[in-house]
């Protein structure tokens, strides 16, 4: 056999095992991952109004935040005076290729849960009263959506006379949310 | 050597070349998806910025600036206390959804700032325009009163100063301010 020849069928032979490797890489590879869940623009006002109408409280306009593939959607109502605040916060993270869906969303919720109930467990989430040294100013809560693609928070402060009235109002707004907020 | 075992020989080779630039490719992914994390520590000069002598003269806080255990910049005398820190944010991806993360640390650091006396103001014209914050300070000037701030660096800085001897509002908020001008250049 002379050289060419062997040259040739070394070369195919290197060809297939290289196409078998690639092909069964990619065929078995995980499935395109999502991008971020598209937040509508009046969002805040359509999740809000209910809850900022029965306090007396004005909503701001809502803002948006965008990363390189990340978006933040923020939503506040206020009373006049500044003594009642309701705050949320929806940030929709995309999947990443290589890492489960809900790594990025765990990683980003315990960040939430630090801060707003420091040293409890946050695998499920968190929620729990606001408290100064030794009053209740109000109510918290913050979960990752059914769908596993947004990270929310809710925080609903108010005097101490009227703050045990925001624990109703955040469950009931964790409960609208927690389908999903597209 | 005959063509099936020079052929076999050549599927093997492709086999191993092709297998190990794949597993190069996705090493290389995973370090790009591994980056943006911010949790580096504060440091002793960073405080002694962080807490500028006008601002402690302002606030009647005077003291040397201490970096304590828990990465917090302190001035402290007697029950009168300044207490700068920042926290470590995180995106969990990469580093350009820092900007997000950072105003999600703030959205909720600004939710939380709640107290039984005082009212929280959103950027309030006392201080540095330029810079996003929130902040309760007490009526009359004499308590605590809290500022959180997002740095045009996308750090998120919160300072707290208890004071109970000042008996004007307007000196507690130039103090408060030379703090967030302070903290602006510092991180």
């Amino acid at each position: 056999m002379n050289t060419p020849v062997r040259v040739i069928v070394g070369g195919l032979g290197f060809a297939v095992g290289a196409a078998a490797v690639v092909g069964g890489t990619l065929a078995f590879a995980e499935p395109e991952p999502r991008g971020a869940v598209s937040v509508a623009s009046d969002f805040c006002d359509d999740t809000l109004s209910g809850v900022a109408g029965t306090w007396g409280l004005t909503l701001l306009p809502q803002e948006t935040v965008a990363g390189e593939r990340d978006v933040l959607t923020a939503c506040e109502a206020a009373s006049t005076s500044g003594d009642v605040r309701l705050t949320l916060t929806v940030l929709a993270l995309v999947e990443e290729e290589g890492r489960a869906a809900d790594e990025r969303t765990s990683t980003m919720l315990e960040l939430a849960c630090t801060a707003i109930r420091p040293g409890a467990p946050a695998d499920d989430g968190c929620h729990g009263a606001v408290e100064t040294v030794d009053r209740l100013v109000g109510n918290a809560n913050a979960f990752v959506t059914d769908d596993g693609r947004a990270v929310v928070t809710v925080i609903f402060t108010a005097p101490p006379e009227r703050a045990v009235g925001t624990s109703r109002d955040v469950a009931a707004l964790a409960q609208m949310l927690s389908d999903g907020v597209a | 050597m005959n063509l099936f075992a020079l052929a076999g020989v050549g599927v093997v080779l492709g086999a191993a070349t092709s297998g190990v630039a794949m597993t190069l490719v996705e090493q290389r992914d995973e370090a790009a998806l591994s980056a943006a994390v911010l949790t580096e520590d504060v440091s002793a000069r960073q405080c002694a910025t962080a807490v500028p002598d006008d601002a402690m003269e302002t606030l009647g806080i005077v003291a040397q600036p201490l970096l304590t255990g828990r990465n917090e910049c302190e001035v402290r005398l007697g029950s009168r206390d300044i207490l700068v820190s920042r926290r470590p944010l995180l995106t969990g991806g990469k580093a350009a959804d820092l900007p997000v993360a950072a105003r999600q640390s703030f959205e909720i650091a600004c939710g939380l700032l709640a107290d039984d006396s005082s009212s929280v103001e959103r950027s309030p014209k006392w201080l540095p325009r330029s810079t996003r914050t929130c902040a309760r300070t007490p009526a009359a000037g004499q308590g605590i009163s809290e500022v959180a701030v997002l740095t045009a660096e996308n750090n998120l800085v919160e300072i707290r100063v208890l004071q109970l001897d000042l008996t004007d509002i307007d000196t507690l908020h130039e103090g408060l301010a030379g703090l967030v001008t302070a903290a602006e250049v510092v991180w």
